[in-house]
């Protein structure tokens, strides 16, 4: 009983969700940009991507700002990199468990 | 001679291995129609041959955010008359960072550039357990590459060894010669990350592990409560340093200048000579040279900022704040090199991607606190502001001191918002960026900039600041008083009467006619103001002009009210025409340069004259 709820939740968990609504040192997994084809979002995505941040990569929220999750600090493919929250919302990820 | 272009992403020491490899050779200039910087320097390999090395700006990838990226691509595309078209393409990678900083290798190789690598930083990445296999790397990559460590000139030799061997390849096959005609979608920068990340998977034997130092540093420094707190502690403590510290150095610099102008003038005996030397020559230069302690312990701490990683965590932490006003985390290290000089910190701001950022950074920097305004700070700070301990702990003349530095940041602030509200409407910037491992700040490194530092002041002290003293000197001087003169000497020289004639105009804020003296040549350079004064008050006097006599003079010459209008002057005055120079580079438009020009100087005479009646009817009541 226990555990099927627990694996409930988990499957919950499992959904995709924005960067920006991944708890603090929770690892997980991107999958893809929200609007990924919207003209006007090719530049933010360009930068994004060029900071080594693609689908597939394993991310970690690290630290926050004095002021909430804008900006937030990743670990991502064993760098921190720094990120605002217009850009921590078009990142799409999953949940990973060890 | 061959050209090669040195490429990398910011925080791979791509600007350490340029100085490395170039050492003295190097050159600065701008690129054609635009205004980043660029620099190249020469070589010479083994085989003798010359390279001319362009160090271009740092990207991350082949797709331009910035102007400064777009440079890189302009270049690569033989774009905007670029004619040194580069024979060869030095890429660097930083060995402790391969997944982040490998993927403009990766696209260089796509689009068919011949280019080879410097793994630069490779004892650090070896030392954190790093194990590469380099044969399989330079095969995957298709190019030679070599292990550097750049700011230790390890490798070097090596490095140089394989760009002859580079050189003397024969040209490829025209299907394999660069297209020079790319561009780079999302999709496109997503598939290279993804071949570094196969790459990676064959070549890397055992990763590098994590810095836990790192993290453990900044658990503390980025915590959400205690990293501002931290960051003001940081910056206070840098304030109140400038003056404690430099205050015994200052004093021996005084001394020795006092004796100098005394020693000298017992030489010479008293006369037209006398007064030139001792009275033009020493005192005017003397009473800039001065400030010189204050200067450096300033550059000192901005060094050590910058070098050991922590400035863009300031950013980081400040990116909020500097929203509110409408700009964002990456204009504060630009605007805090500004508290050094305004003229780094606008170039600073190329960093900036989005322009309109970029142009409101560069209309509020000379507004920050620079080490020019110190020496006048210091000097009305200390006639007019007694020096007494508030609260136990701080020291009065310090505490009004870190009120104009924060008055200023506040000024800047509303000024930007108001820029932005009105005049250059638009969504905000994208924040990205690298918050790079800490490292113990190099000391030879901080020394170099230091003396370079130092070097240039004392340039400007020597140069610029003299001539204007001796201009000034003479133009307190002559024409000679009358024989039977009842006034002052300086009242029938020509800069009496310049000063005279302007009083009208800044009456109101409660300046006189010497206040009026000192302000005309201080448009040169904000700094020439005290050398002013004190050829001002030693002409009057006929006496020499030691820092204290003159704080003195001032004190008895105007009322306090005076004091604190020119202060406020001082905070905005746009006294400093070499910043307007840089402006009009920078932002290639006289119209926003002459905007800045006259925003300052509206908003110094508004301020002080608010100041000078504010405080005159408060004291008077």
């Amino acid at each position: 009983m226990f555990l099927d709820a627990v694996l409930f939740f988990y499957s919950l968990e499992a959904a995709t969700l924005k960067l920006s609504e991944l708890p603090l040192d929770c690892p997980a997994k991107i999958v893809g940009f929200v609007n990924q084809n919207i003209k006007h979002q090719q530049g933010l995505l360009q930068s994004i991507v060029a900071m080594g941040l693609c689908p597939g990569c394993e991310v970690t929220i690290k630290h926050v700002g004095p002021f909430g999750k804008n900006p937030i600090a990743i670990s991502c493919r064993g760098a921190l990199i720094g990120i605002g929250l217009e850009e921590s919302e078009v990142i799409e990820v999953e949940r990973t468990y060890p | 001679m061959s050209v090669i272009a040195l490429v990398g992403a910011p925080n791979t020491g791509k600007s350490s291995l340029f100085s490395a490899l170039t050492g003295t050779r190097q050159k600065i200039g701008n690129y054609p129609g635009v205004t980043v910087e660029k620099k190249h320097g020469y070589l010479t390999t083994p085989s003798g041959k010359k390279v001319n090395l362009i160090d271009l700006p740092g990207t991350y990838s082949l797709a331009p955010q910035s102007p400064d990226e777009q440079i890189v691509e302009d270049f690569l595309k033989g774009k905007k008359g670029h004619i040194e078209k580069p024979d060869m393409i030095l890429v660097v990678i930083d060995a402790t960072n391969l997944a982040r900083t490998m993927s403009l290798a990766v696209s260089l190789k796509e689009q068919g550039y011949p280019f080879m690598v410097a793994l630069n930083m490779y004892d650090l990445a070896k030392s954190k357990g790093l194990k590469l296999d380099l044969k399989a790397l330079e095969k995957e990559l298709g190019a030679q590459v070599v292990p550097t460590i750049a700011v230790k000139r390890d490798g070097l030799k090596n490095l140089l060894l394989s760009i002859d061997r580079s050189l003397r390849l024969k040209p490829k096959k025209a299907q394999d010669l660069p297209s020079h005609d790319w561009s780079l979608s999302v999709n496109d920068l997503i598939n290279t990350q993804q071949q570094v990340d196969e790459i990676l998977r064959r070549v890397v034997r055992a990763p590098s592990q994590a810095d836990k130092v790192t993290h453990a540093i900044d658990k503390v420094l980025l915590h959400p409560f205690f990293g501002g707190f931290i960051l003001l502690g940081i910056l206070f403590t840098m304030f109140q340093a400038v003056f404690s510290w430099a205050e015994k150095p200052m004093e021996l610099v005084e001394q020795s200048i006092t004796a100098l102008a005394n020693y000298v003038g017992s030489l010479l005996g008293s006369g037209l000579l006398q007064s030139f030397i001792c009275d033009g020559l020493i005192a005017g230069v003397g009473s800039v040279l001065v400030f010189l302690p204050q200067i450096l312990i300033l550059f000192f701490f901005i060094l050590i900022l910058e070098s050991s990683g922590y400035m863009p965590r300031a950013a980081f932490i400040m990116d909020r704040v500097m929203g509110l006003l409408g700009l964002e985390g990456r204009s504060f290290v630009p605007l805090l090199s500004s508290f050094a000089c305004a003229i780094p910190g606008i170039m600073a701001t190329r960093t900036i991607g989005n322009p309109r950022d970029r142009l409101l950074t560069i209309m509020v920097a000379p507004l920050m606190t620079c080490s020019a305004r110190l020496p006048v700070y210091t000097l009305l700070i200390g006639a007019f502001i007694p020096d007494t301990t508030i609260g136990g702990v701080f020291n009065l003349q310090g505490v009004v001191m870190f009120s104009l530095f924060i008055f200023a940041v506040i000024s800047a602030m509303l000024v930007a918002f108001t820029i932005k509200t009105f005049a250059l409407p638009g969504p905000k910037a994208t924040f990205l960026m690298d918050l790079p491992t800490y490292k113990l700040p190099h000391f030879s490194y901080i020394f170099m900039s230091l003396y370079q530092r130092a070097k240039a002041f004392l340039k400007k002290a020597g140069t610029l600041i003299l001539m204007i003293s001796v201009v000034l000197w003479a133009l307190s001087t002559f024409p000679r008083p009358p024989e039977n003169a009842t006034e002052a000497p300086i009242n029938y020289s020509i800069a009496g009467k310049i000063g005279h004639a302007v009083e009208p105009i800044v009456k109101p804020l409660g300046f006189d006619w010497r206040i009026a003296t000192g302000l005309i040549p201080g448009f040169a350079a904000r700094e020439v103001m005290v050398g002013a004064l004190g050829t001002v008050f030693a002409v009057e006097d006929a006496e020499d002009a030691g820092q204290a006599l003159l704080q003195h003079r001032i004190k008895s010459a105007w009322p306090l009210s005076t004091g604190l209008a020119l202060l406020v002057w001082y905070v905005f005055a746009p006294q400093c025409l070499a910043t307007f120079a840089v402006a009009r580079r920078e932002t290639n438009s006289i119209k926003w340069s002459a905007i800045m020009f006259f925003y300052m100087l509206a908003l110094a005479y508004l301020g002080a004259l608010a100041t000078f009646h504010l405080s005159s009817w408060l004291l008077a009541g």
